[in-house]
């Protein structure tokens, strides 16, 4: 049964009374310690959205970029979760004393990440998220329900949680060049993309010079806008 | 002096009910058994609307209500009950009477004579929470208290004495049967009728136990209370009369006890640190959990989420007949935060998380990674959170060098071409192609003397396609260990 257009109008009239829009919360961000990042996006991630961080190629520093998350985080002496979505995160390649905040969720599934992440996302100790869906296959990513993104973000807004969901065009695949990469989270209020792709003279460089050499690209970014429109 | 009386009636039925979900309102029977046959002995009041009184058999109660639900006494479960009933009564007044079964006498002496009905109507529907439906009577002496309670609507308080007993029937004041035929023969039908004639008169010609009767009438009668101690354990048992299979009966059960073990908690002004879940199950094993909570809690809500995350993810191997709880009282943990403190938001939000998530991925599988004093390829273990993050020490003095590695467990077999300065071409499922640069080899070994000892030769390569791999030739065969990224 379809409802007419007045009868519909009429219902998003009463919602909006009833309901009335409250102004999005975009004040707090999370500095990423990468200054490339933090010029491009406005100081660092959103805190109360989520982040989408797409490396397409092997080797395009998404480990590298969380690895400044956590040294941010652990500056600040907050707390971070890592849903690792395929048990991918080696403790050895960091320093143990920027791990102390860290909880480390090792899944095995997608399901096992995504269900997770929904619990993790609730809880007011965190100040960032990373769900690390790299691996998994384009396909089992698109199966996600839209609803999952949208969930999150509702549970995510209220709060200073900054939420980064790393995904993948397709495990390992070549780099191709530039090129636009298709989003996954539907609900993400930034969206970044990994371009480049390092080589094997990055093993001779500090981490940190090698964080400044990330490049990335802002695909999609809502921050903006809300500072606009508010 | 002033004094107020808890009432619970048909308690022992009451007591069994509140055990089991889904049968509030339901017409239901305690059966008892006689010398010749179970009778009913109490009945609710759905039970006593169908028809069904005490001293009717289960068959006769049955033919008059279909939908009974009859029930044993549980020794068990009355002093559970019992335990809720005085619980409630201390968190009125220190000095509480066990009068009888399902009534308690509280001293309200010293409270301000306004807040005694608005407090016994708390102590209604707190016990109401509790499962139990009870009534409260406030007036000057104990027994005028337990008429009030007893006509109660939930809640009365006696002001007018002479007012309050005159109309009521004498069956009230509980006439010795002899008595009641004489008073029932004089035409005497109500306590004011009694009290009009001269209490010397009725002395001299019914004696004391006439007397006493007028006294009791009249609500002359006084007496002290007999207080007792509220007990110094926290603890709850129940054995099942139906062996339980599933999680929402135990839930149940373990809410009643956790409501009335945390208001025990709050009268003792303890809170708990510790719980102790013991459930006997009916192959003669017992299941024990002990859960030690983040922060010592007196909050029945934050007791109930501990033991419900884990019992969701509990499976025995037989059905459950009896459950216990104990907890570990605790002093108050009295605070002021630091202003740089960066402990805890909400620790048992925290707790709750990470027991949460440990069921859906497995307990041993979250926690904060710590690396293990060895050279071992992968050693590292997983540590409970710290409760607070503490300062970030001194940077070290050689910064860390690289990318990280992002590791494929188990390790991805591969096929690798060599020529004379190394790997050349790599085949797998998940690269190809041929090596534009590789660094190497790196040979790795340790712990030669036991069983789980480590030899390899590493090389870091980078293909023409792009990606940096670590890769591992270890007993001929390679492997990659993982990508740099």
């Amino acid at each position: 049964m379809r409802g007419s257009p007045e009868s519909l109008a009429a219902l998003r009239r009463l919602l909006a009374e009833r309901f009335p829009p409250t102004a999005p919360r975009f004040a707090a961000v999370l500095p990423t310690g990468i200054a490339a990042i933090d010029e491009l996006t406005g100081g660092g991630l959103p805190a109360g959205g989520i982040t989408e961080v797409v490396a397409p190629a092997p080797s395009s520093g998404g480990q590298l970029l969380m690895l400044s998350l956590l040294a941010s985080t652990r500056a600040r002496r907050a707390r971070a979760a890592l849903v690792d979505g395929l048990d991918a995160f080696d403790p050895q390649s960091h320093e143990p004393s920027i791990l102390q905040h860290l909880v480390w969720v090792r899944c095995r599934t997608l399901d096992e990440a995504l269900r997770a992440a929904d619990l993790l996302v609730r809880d007011a100790n965190f100040a960032l998220v990373v769900v690390d869906l790299r691996g998994f296959t384009r396909p089992a990513l698109r199966s996600v329900p839209a609803t999952t993104w949208y969930r999150w973000q509702r549970a995510v807004e209220r709060t200073d949680l900054a939420l980064v969901v790393l995904t993948t065009v397709a495990p390992f695949r070549p780099a191709q060049g530039p090129e636009q990469v298709e989003g996954l989270v539907g609900s993400a209020r930034l969206r970044l993309n990994l371009a480049g792709t390092f080589q094997l003279a990055a093993f001779d460089e500090e981490q940190a010079r090698l964080a400044l050499q990330l490049q990335v690209e802002v695909q999609r970014s809502r921050i903006q806008e809300e500072r606009r429109s508010a | 002096m002033s004094y107020a009386v808890l009432h619970a009636a048909a308690f022992a039925l009451q007591a069994v009910v509140r055990t089991e979900a889904g049968l509030g309102g339901k017409p239901a029977a305690l059966l008892e058994d006689r010398a010749r046959k179970a009778v009913i002995v109490q009945t609710n009041a759905s039970a006593r609307g169908a028809g069904v009184q005490p001293g009717l058999t289960a068959t006769q109660a049955m033919a008059r209500c279909a939908d009974i639900i009859l029930r044993a006494r549980s020794a068990a479960a009355e002093k559970e009950a019992e335990a809720g009933l005085l619980a409630v009564a201390w968190s009125l007044s220190p000095r509480v009477e066990r009068t009888a079964e399902g009534i308690c006498t509280i001293d309200l002496t010293g409270k301000a004579a306004a807040t005694h009905l608005p407090h016994c109507r708390e102590a209604v529907e707190r016990l109401r929470l509790l499962g139990l439906e009870t009534t409260a009577g406030v007036a000057r002496t104990p027994l005028l208290a337990l008429y009030a309670a007893r006509l109660a609507q939930p809640a009365l308080e006696v002001k007018d004495e002479r007012g309050f007993l005159s109309p009521l029937p004498l069956s009230l004041v509980d006439p010795p049967p002899d008595l009641a035929a004489i008073l029932e023969g004089w035409g005497l039908r109500t306590l004011g009728a009694l009290t009009a004639l001269p209490k010397n008169e009725i002395g001299r010609r019914l004696g004391q136990a006439g007397v006493d009767l007028w006294e009791r009438a009249a609500g002359e009668t006084d007496r002290p209370i007999d207080p007792c101690a509220p007990g110094e354990s926290f603890a709850a048992a129940l054995e099942l009369e139906h062996e339980v299979e599933t999680l929402e009966p135990l839930l149940f059960i373990l809410r009643r006890f956790v409501d009335r073990l945390a208001l025990q908690l709050a009268n003792a002004h303890r809170v708990a640190a510790e719980l102790l879940l013991e459930l006997q199950l009916v192959d003669a094993t017992c299941h024990q959990r002990g859960f030690r909570l983040p922060e010592p809690t007196g909050d029945a809500d934050i007791l109930f989420r501990a033991l419900h995350t884990h019992l969701e993810t509990l499976r025995t191997a037989a059905a459950i007949k009896s459950v216990g709880l104990v907890l570990t009282p605790a002093r108050p943990l009295v605070r002021q935060h630091g202003l740089f403190d960066t402990g805890l938001r909400d620790p048992h939000g925290f707790s709750e998380t990470l027991a949460r998530v440990g069921a859906v991925v497995g307990a041993d599988r979250v926690g904060t990674p710590w690396l293990e004093p060895t050279h071992r390829p992968d050693a590292f273990s997983l540590a409970k959170p710290a409760d607070v993050v503490a300062p970030v020490p001194a940077p070290a003095i050689l910064p860390p060098l690289g990318l990280p590695l992002r590791r494929f467990r188990p390790p991805v077999e591969a096929q690798v071409e060599t020529d004379s300065q190394g790997p050349a071409r790599l085949q797998c499922r998940i690269a190809q192609g041929p090596v534009r640069q590789r660094r190497g080899p790196w040979r790795r070994s340790g712990e030669w003397w036991q069983p789980g000892s480590w030899n390899g030769e590493e090389w870091d390569i980078e293909l023409e396609s792009g990606g940096l791999f670590r890769l591992t030739l270890r007993a001929r065969q390679w492997w990659i260990d993982g990508m740099y990224d």
